[in-house]
């Protein structure tokens, strides 16, 4: 169950103790064979289970394309504020190369995990946990409070987020995010008025697909509608320890033309 | 419901969404550190008196609710006294004790935003986020309000064992398993890196370090971690300690009490702007 390969481009990951354990095909082997087939898992009161370890299920490089978007479709709807905010922006400058946030819906190839916690009451809040890049969590309000008005709200990363079931699909309403992250590695980006509508189905044991509806009248003209699929890592995989500020020299090495034997870029 | 804007001053503080309760922790009142002043108002959290007044939570599977959020429950300034000792009785190795003594505030791993790890806490309060899955509790995940810098650590409660020792990859957290006993969780964690520090004294231990945590829920508001610490490359025996956990106070208007957003990373001035001090000289140090 080696999986360090996996992660090779990332200079700074530490792997977790029980996947370096022998024996079997790695993980990687084992995805490059599908999702696993089977039901959907469901917890003791009925709910969708939806705990997993997913790889995918939003953008990484570019949004439109990953999104299911024609080509073209999204620059057509950016506002010329957002046009131009993106054509100032190249590959080094992304925040998430320095272990920022990515904020939402963006993923990164690294997987992650969702926390169903009930309390002693019905389950109140859950939980997105990443692996990489940056080492944090995204929480998620169940208990079934609003929004606060959006000017007592502080723009965050992850911004605040309310969810609640609609028969087996979890949606998550999130306002509230700062205008920090990018949605994609191109540099799309959005506002402070960004509001973003994810709708997470698990469709059977090994996929899940989320339905994304997002508003930001500063930088598109009107609501962008988009579609990823998530897929299950192979039974045994678990979240890698992997902590980007310890030796972070992902944003260096992914730079296109960056050569580590002599650190220099070409351009 | 603004955020109270001292938050800013005492730490590197990105404003989180909700509910201005004040964090802060450990003593309250204006405070001086290393010259800069500011104000520490504490962390809100359930008193003597109300600890006891409600029930002992339990979920819907007989478990006791340790989610919390909870303040403390592990050392932050000086583990020895922390967690209950007199002066002197931790039994370091006398390099260990020498290397504790010279290590500066200002070279800490944790004011670089790199992870607390065990069995530190901060003034910011955290939870364990007990996963329910189609199997049962699979995993418990400890959250630290401090999100990047104090990560999320992962407690396999599926029944594994720790791999075979020559396969350990040595890491902030370790390889933690935890198992019920009666209702103490106990959690036994191997596998550790030696980079993180117990407190802000620098406290040191080695890769041998050995945790043996028995967390129980004493009453509704107080939390009790008996914590078995053995380091046969730092410790000259093995040692326990006691830490004690509140239950974080909601807010008086809407009953929530909730983990902030902090991104560590940010805008990390912890360190320098928090005045720490003996940056560049070496020679000083606030202790």
């Amino acid at each position: 169950m080696k999986k360090l390969f996996v992660l090779a481009l990332v200079v700074s990951i530490v792997p977790v103790l029980a996947d370096a354990q022998g024996g079997g095909p790695s993980i990687s082997t084992q995805r490059r064979k599908g999702p696993p087939e089977g039901p959907v898992p469901r917890l003791p009161d009925g709910t969708v289970d939806l705990s997993g370890v997913w790889v995918g299920g939003g953008p990484i490089n570019d949004i439109e394309r990953e999104g299911g978007m024609k080509p073209g479709t999204l620059d057509a709807l950016m506002t010329p504020k957002a046009k131009a905010i993106l054509a100032s922006r190249d590959v080094t400058q992304e925040p998430h190369n320095r272990c920022l946030p990515m904020g939402v819906p963006r993923v990164t190839p690294f997987p992650y995990r969702f926390v169903q916690t009930p309390t002693h009451r019905a389950a109140t809040h859950l939980f997105i946990l990443h692996e990489g890049n940056i080492h944090s969590y995204r929480q998620v309000f169940m208990d079934g409070r609003k929004h606060p008005p959006i000017e007592e709200l502080d723009p965050t990363w992850y911004g605040h987020s309310i969810g609640w079931w609609e028969k087996d699909t979890l949606v998550i309403d999130t306002i509230g995010f700062n205008d920090k992250f990018w949605f994609d590695r191109r540099g799309t980006p959005h506002s402070e008025q960004l509001h973003i509508v994810e709708r997470w189905t698990r469709t059977s044991l090994g996929t899940m697909e989320n339905r994304v509806t997002m508003t930001d009248p500063e930088m598109f003209t009107r609501p962008l509608e988009f579609v990823f699929t998530a897929t299950l890592s192979p039974p045994g995989d678990e979240l890698l320890e992997y902590i980007c500020q310890e030796n972070n020299q992902y944003g260096q090495q992914t730079i296109p033309g960056f050569n580590p034997a002599t650190g220099e870029t070409k351009k | 419901m603004r955020r109270l804007s001292i938050i800013a001053i005492t730490v590197v503080g990105v404003a989180g969404v909700v509910y201005a309760q004040g964090r802060g922790g450990g003593n309250q009142g204006v405070q001086t550190d290393g010259g800069v002043r500011y104000i520490n108002p504490g962390s809100p959290t359930v008193s003597d008196a109300e600890a006891t007044s409600r029930p002992i939570p339990r979920l819907p599977d007989g478990r006791v609710d340790l989610t919390g959020p909870w303040i403390g429950g592990g050392s932050n300034g000086d583990i020895e006294r922390d967690g209950g000792l007199k002066p002197g009785e931790l039994p370091l190795l006398p390099w260990a004790r020498e290397l504790r003594d010279k290590r500066l505030a200002k070279d800490e791993p944790y004011t670089a935003c790199l992870p607390m790890s065990v069995p530190r806490v901060n003034p910011y309060p955290w939870k364990f986020a007990m996963s329910y899955t189609s199997r049962g509790l699979s995993h418990i995940y400890v959250l630290h309000e401090t999100g990047d810098a104090g990560a999320h650590r992962v407690v396999y409660m599926d029944g594994r064992k720790h791999p075979p020792k020559d396969e350990w990859v040595p890491n902030w957290w370790g390889h933690s398993i935890g198992h019920w006993e009666g209702d103490t969780l106990v959690i036994d964690t191997v596998g550790y890196n030696d980079k993180f520090w117990f407190d802000s004294r620098g406290t040191p231990h080695t890769e041998q370090l050995h945790t043996i945590e028995r967390w129980t829920r004493i009453s509704w508001g107080r939390m009790v971690n008996e914590f078995t610490l053995d380091d046969p490359g730092a410790f000259s025996k093995p040692v326990t300690l006691k830490f004690t956990a509140r239950l974080l106070r909601p807010d008086p208007e809407t009953g929530i009490g909730d983990l902030m957003e902090f991104i560590c990373l940010e805008d990390n001035q912890y360190g320098r702007a928090g005045g720490l001090q003996g940056i560049g000289s070496g020679t000083s140090n606030q202790r």
